[in-house]
Formats: structure tokens, sequence, C-alpha cells
């Protein structure tokens, strides 16, 4: 049986009951190995719910494009899925699969009226590359077309880790010795070696990986129904803008500040084209300048750049609910950011996807 | 390093291992009590972080909004479901509180002489669709033409009455030793869902939802 469970409530450690003076009890370290298993092994949001909002001929099918960063401790992830006939006589029959063209599709049967409508499910197998890999989802549908409300994905929560990913809490229990034990491949596991080095892997200090990254907002439709446009001027894409609140890293830190990167599922026609993107920590998105992305490929490729780097949207954690203080104007504010595309020579571009993430400081 | 060696309070943090590991313990010397709070304190601080987006819709398109979520109406001043998002996983606060649903949304109604009242929903998927039976809601009134964000005075979280509806949810979930949780699980598994309810001043107004965004956050 596996000594690094990852508990579905996490435990609190009680910090009051470190003094010095007195030596911090196995069960102090107990509580800390099982949070620490419990931050590592229970799955984050892969894909936010958003609406696509496209219609599927029946008949026919598309397939959904994500860039991602899952945590390297989660072995799978589940799709939820929400649809609707567009006839309201007929059914649709659905069919997911993930990866596109790959894993175990499900079937199921929509009406068309949505709030009757069942969420679907299908589970993905794949194992996420470390540190980020394309993710995908094919949809399909027959008897009916469908009208696409929403998608999501989540990382399945494990509920044990192996001995190289979580921390032993047999290591830790009373009357045991505390003790060091050669590393089992790139890192330690056991007894306060664990639990120290577990933070090394959860915070990306040396380590490939900063595992609490996470998607804030994205968008995609398949590639038949991209959006496109002939001007040279930047076309806002978002039509209102998007809110966002970074996470804090350290609870005292004096200066957070997080990286916000796009990726944009994209190409041109011909040379070049923009995928283009700003951001604002006051209200104040539709001032600021945008950053223009550049697209050179014929053929649907991910594309990023330099990352929108932000000190007000990290949220204050002295704040109800985490929004950043305009202290001239003494009110809370959102931040926000905007997508917007353009071509920059005669050829048309084509943006089929684009997914934003925080990825720390 | 010697494997299984015991050394008492001490260790040595460089043995073993690729990297350089800048921790407060040296061998012959005690582990330090403000390193161990630290620590501690670091993993509580990771946990509450372990917050997510759950729900981040923004109509897009070019030159127009786009799709977005639109409601005829066929009474007034009768609420009738728009949309729901979910269900999605929900964290749970260090206090065994579920972690507060921060919210934004925007929207408009297609003629100024009405008034759209928008009614976000936040329950555990369980629940039978039903816009009073929720954890917590809020109710944001627009009679704009122009699509932007939907307030309700400086309410931006959503605020749960009933804590206790987690408990629910765990006692009734079996968990497997397995690594993968089956789907089914993993549906009921502190499964929460955002249900947009709206109305309208005239059943002749159709009401538009063009954003719609929920993050769990730890909370003051």
């Amino acid at each position: 049986m596996s000594t690094s469970p990852v508990p579905l409530i996490p435990p609190t450690i009680p910090v009051d009951n470190i003094k010095t003076g007195v030596a911090p009890s196995a069960s102090t370290w107990t509580k800390m190995a099982l949070l620490a298993n419990h931050c590592h092994g229970r799955g984050g949001t892969l894909i936010p719910a958003y609406r696509p909002g496209n219609t599927i001929a029946s008949g026919s099918n598309g397939t959904y494009n994500y860039f991602v960063q899952g945590s390297h401790y989660a072995v799978a992830q589940y799709w939820v899925v929400r649809a609707h006939s567009v006839s309201s006589t007929v059914d649709a029959t659905v069919t997911l699969s993930a990866p596109a063209g790959g894993g175990t599709p499900r079937t199921y049967r929509v009406g068309s009226d949505m709030k009757a409508t069942e969420p679907m499910f299908c589970v993905d197998p794949t194992f996420l590359g470390v540190p980020a890999d394309d993710l995908s989802l094919n949809i399909a549908t027959a008897d009916a077309g469908i009208i696409v409300d929403q998608i999501a994905c989540y990382e399945i929560p494990r509920t044990v880790l192996g001995p190289t990913e979580g921390v032993d809490v047999d290591s830790l229990r009373g009357n045991s010795p505390i003790f060091e034990q050669e590393a089992v491949g790139a890192r330690d596991s056991v007894s306060i070696h664990g639990a120290a080095e577990a933070m090394r892997f959860y915070r990306g200090v040396n380590a490939p990986l900063f595992l609490p990254n996470r998607m804030l907002w994205c968008w995609s439709v398949p590639t038949a129904d991209a959006l496109t446009t002939t001007s040279n001027v930047v076309q806002k894409a978002t039509h209102q803008p998007v809110p966002f609140i970074c996470k804090r890293t350290y609870r005292k830190e004096r200066s957070p500040s997080a990286d916000v990167r796009v990726y944009a599922y994209a190409k041109v026609d011909a040379n070049m084209g923009h995928v283009s993107y700003r951001y604002g920590d006051n209200e104040n998105v539709s001032t600021a300048p945008w950053f223009n992305m550049q697209v050179t490929g014929t053929s649907y490729a991910w594309y990023t750049d330099l990352p929108m780097t932000t000190a007000g949207a990290i949220e204050d954690l002295d704040r109800a609910d985490g929004r950043y203080y305009d202290t001239g104007a003494a009110v809370l504010k959102w931040s926000e950011f905007e997508i917007g595309f353009r071509r920059w020579t005669s050829a048309n571009i084509h943006v089929a996807a684009v997914c934003v993430w925080d990825e720390g400081g | 390093m010697a494997s299984s060696e015991y050394k008492g309070l001490i260790f040595d943090p460089n043995g073993g291992g690729a990297g350089t590991r800048a921790w407060n313990v040296r061998r012959d010397s005690p582990l330090a009590v403000d390193w161990v709070r630290s620590l501690a304190n670091s993993w509580n601080h990771n946990a509450d972080q372990v917050t997510q987006v759950a729900v981040n819709f923004t109509a897009v398109g070019v030159s127009a909004p786009g799709t977005r979520p639109s409601k005829t109406f066929t009474a007034a001043n009768t609420y009738e479901h728009m949309i729901s998002f979910g269900p999605f996983p929900w964290p749970i606060r260090h206090d065994l509180a579920l972690m507060r649903p921060v919210y934004r949304l925007y929207g408009a109604v297609d003629n100024a002489a009405y008034t759209a009242t928008f009614k976000p929903v936040f329950m555990i998927n369980r629940d039978p669709l039903d816009p009073g039976l929720g954890l917590a809601y809020d109710e944001l009134a627009t009679s704009s033409t122009t699509e932007g964000p939907l307030t309700s005075g400086s309410a931006t979280y959503l605020t749960i009455t009933e804590n206790n509806a987690y408990i629910r949810g765990i006692e009734t979930v079996s968990s497997p030793e397995s690594a993968i949780v089956d789907t089914a699980v993993a549906a009921q598994w502190l499964m929460c869902r955002l249900d947009i309810w709206v109305k309208a001043t005239n059943a002749a107004a159709t009401a538009y939802l063009s954003g719609c965004y929920l993050r769990a956050y730890v909370g003051t």
C-alpha cells in the first residue's frame, strides 16, 4: 500500500504548535506531508468552462485544440461538455473523443432544451508532457446538428502518489527516527527531506515546472470556424475585457508580479499576421498599447511571445475578493486583458484558439 | 550518502540528488524552529493558493459580438434559465469552508425601456435546477443596451451561507485505491455549478450574456 496518500480534504498545519524549545511533533510533520501530497495530487483546472458557441452540423465533427500546462502528477484528464440540439423535434447523438481521434469515445443523446440537457463527460488518458502540451477534443454529431454551449477540462485527482512524487507519510510518524535516504530518481520523498523537497518541486525552484501555473482564459473552436480578417488594423476578438486575478506565490511578497502569457493557434495564408494582446490593471485596458505577436506559418501551429508582466493583477489577500486596490482613486479595480488580431500583409490571418496562462512571477 | 542512516535531528541537505538546496538545515546543528514554521506556513499558503478559475467566458467574434447566450421570455418578471456552466471542482479552504466564489458578469438588454435582471446561482451539482435552491446567488439589473459589466452595488463575490452542503458530497463519494478516479465519481466529487437565470420587466425583451467569470478565492 502506498504511503503517499492524497487526502480529499487538505489538513491545516497547526503553526502555533511549532514553538522554540519544543521539538516539532510527528503529527505536525505528518500533516505537512499530507498537505504537500494534497497540493501535488489534487489536480487542477486545465481549461476553465467557456462557451465556444459554434454549430456542428449533423454528420460532422469538430476538433478543439488547447495549449495546457499540466501538473506532472496527473495521469489523466476529464472533459465536461454541454451542448444542445438545433432541432426542437430531433435529439442529437453526440460522440466525444479525447484526445481527438483517440481515447475511448463516449456517446450521449441531447435535446434542444438547455435546461434539461445533462453535461457530458469524457476521460482523456493522455499523460501530459512537461512543461506543456497540446490537448485536443473531438465532438461529432449525428441525427441533428448541435450548438456547443460549454467545454471544460480538469485533471483527475490522484488518490495516492508514487514514491518519487509525494511525501512518504510513514517516514514521519511518531517514535520513528528522522532519517535521510539516498534519493530515488531526481528527488527525495522521505522524512523531513521529503517535506522540504516537495516545496522545491511545487514552487518550481530548480524544477522544470511551476505547478501552480493556471489557465486564466481560453477560447477554441474548430479550424473551420476560425476567426479571420482582411484588416491591417487590430480587430478586437474579445468584445468585453476579460477579467483576471493572478495567484500570489508568497504570502508576504513585497513586490509580486506575474507573467501572463498568450498562446495562439493560428496560421496565415502567406507572409505574416499578428495576434495582439494588451492589459490594464485599472479597468483601463482600452487605452493600453497592443503587443503584436507574429504568426508566420501557413499551417496551424501554436505561437507565443513575450508575456504581459503585471503587478496589479496579483491577488491582494487582504481584500475580500482579492482584487487590485487603486490607491490614487481609493477604489478596487479589476485587471483586464483583451485579445485582437490583424493581417500584416495582403494575406489573411486565421485564429482558431487562444489560451492565456498565469505563469507566476 | 549512506541510506537509512540515523542522524537524529541533523542531516546533510546536500547529500544525494541534483541541484542546490538552500535550506536552513546543517550538519551538527539543531533544526531551526523558525525554518519549520516557515515551511508549515508556506504549505498552508500553497493549499489556499490551489485556487482556480472555474468559468471564464467572453463572447468572441469579429466586428460583431459573436455568438453569446441570449434569452427571450415567455412572461414578464419571471426568472427563466439562460445557461449553466459546470460541473466544476471547487476547492475547500483551510478552515473546511468552501472557497469564496468571486464573479463578474457582462451583459445587456435589447431595449432601454426594459430592465433585465440576471441571477447567477452557485450550487452543488446534485441539487435540482431551481433558482432558489443554490448555495449562493445575486441579482444584477440592467437597462443598458450597450454590453458591459453588470454590477450589484459593490458586490463582487457570492456569499455562501450553507457551508455544510459540501459535506454531503464527501459522505456519499467513495475514494477508490486506484490512481485514476472513475468519471462518475469525479462528477460527484465536490462538483459545483453556476446557473444563470434572467427575467425582464417586459416579455418582449431579449437579454444577452456576453461574459461570465467565476474564480475560487480563499477570502479574508
